[in-house]
């Protein structure tokens, strides 16, 4: 019995691997990239969107997972892109502040490693002012697999026409 | 050493002379010869044993009022005859018998019943445990054990369905690109 307490103990010491995360930091545009800055309060949302290259298919289905709350969202489109939505709540708590911008911090953990032939897949970021996109990334290629402890950096610029829309609501 | 000629005959017969050196030989020679072999030493002599089988092991044994030993005994050797055993042990009635031992050895089974006494269960002893002398529920250490690990058990599923939940501390997760065949 007292073996048994002890194995308990240490697995409720022990939790998951304790693999850590890829880091995705998003940058919102403070004006010097695209001429107009990204205001906290203009943003609605944060969509992240990985698209596999054609030749890979897409992801692994999975059903839709929300997280903290209903302020996160999970899911593979019907296209097979895994998308992330990131909501005004969970925005509001993780932004981190600096001059005349915002910064996010989104931490990714791979379920599992592909098998070693998959292509980078592409990566966007879109902030969302209600339905409309008003800001977004350049398109990239996203280094596959997500190495544990990395961490890439994603600057959001406002798109043309919503220079306003960007700067306040 | 003065040995007479009937035994001077036998002696050289058992010494392997034969009968007819011994009847050839005059008396005094005879002397001569008996006096200067050499005298073959006498067989050591071997007692019969008694295996005395004791249901109590620890029982004392007396063997003629004389202590022997305890149980578990080696075979005992003994002068051939009537003797008297006595085995005792504490919680236990003592026993005393005759057995008759003779050359070909003898195996005595001794079994000790349990004294009145020790069999029975005193009320104010309380080194004794009796199955009607039930210990409460709340005092049973299996009872609180069993608690014990119910509440780890739960700790440990609350936990487990709060981090899958809601914490993100993990990250997000992301599926596997599963790929097409080459």
């Amino acid at each position: 019995m007292k073996r048994a307490l002890l194995s308990l103990a240490l697995l409720a010491s022990c939790g998951d691997d304790g693999a850590l995360p890829f880091v995705m930091q998003i940058v919102a545009d403070d004006g010097s990239v695209a001429g107009a800055a990204i205001a906290l309060d203009a943003v609605d949302a944060v969509q992240i969107v990985v698209s596999p290259q054609a030749a890979d298919g897409g992801f692994a289905p999975m059903d839709p997972r929300s997280f903290e709350g209903g302020d996160v969202e999970a899911r593979v489109s019907a296209v097979g892109e895994w998308v992330l939505t990131l909501r005004r709540g969970w925005i509001e708590r993780n932004a981190t502040m600096g001059a005349g911008s915002f910064r996010l911090h989104v931490p990714l953990q791979a379920e599992a490693s592909s098998d070693g032939h998959t292509r980078d897949p592409s990566l966007r970021v879109l902030f969302y002012q209600g339905t409309e996109s008003i800001a977004e990334s350049s398109p990239r290629l996203l280094a596959w697999p997500l190495a544990a402890g990395g961490e890439t950096s994603v600057t959001v610029v406002c798109r043309p026409g919503f220079t306003d829309r960007c700067a306040s609501r | 050493m003065r040995v007479r000629p009937p035994l001077i005959a036998l002696a050289l017969f058992v010494a392997g002379l034969g009968p007819s050196v011994a009847a050839q030989a005059p008396a005094d020679e005879a002397d001569d010869l008996v006096e200067t072999a050499p005298t073959p030493p006498p067989p050591p002599r071997v007692l019969p044993t008694v295996l005395v089988a004791i249901n109590v092991d620890g029982a004392r044994v007396l063997v003629d009022g004389a202590p022997v030993g305890e149980a578990p005994l080696a075979p005992l050797e003994l002068e051939p005859g009537s003797h008297e055993l006595t085995v005792s042990a504490p919680g236990y009635e003592a026993s005393t018998r005759r057995f008759e031992l003779t050359e070909a050895g003898l195996r005595v089974d001794v079994r000790l019943p349990p004294a009145t006494d020790a069999a029975r269960v005193p009320d104010d002893d309380p080194t004794w445990t009796t199955a009607s002398a039930a210990t409460p529920l709340w005092k049973r250490w299996w009872l609180w054990a069993g608690v014990g690990a119910v509440v780890v058990v739960a700790t440990i599923v609350a936990v487990a369905v709060a981090a899958g939940g809601s914490s993100v501390q993990e990250g997000f997760p992301v599926p596997p690109i599963p790929g097409r065949s080459p």
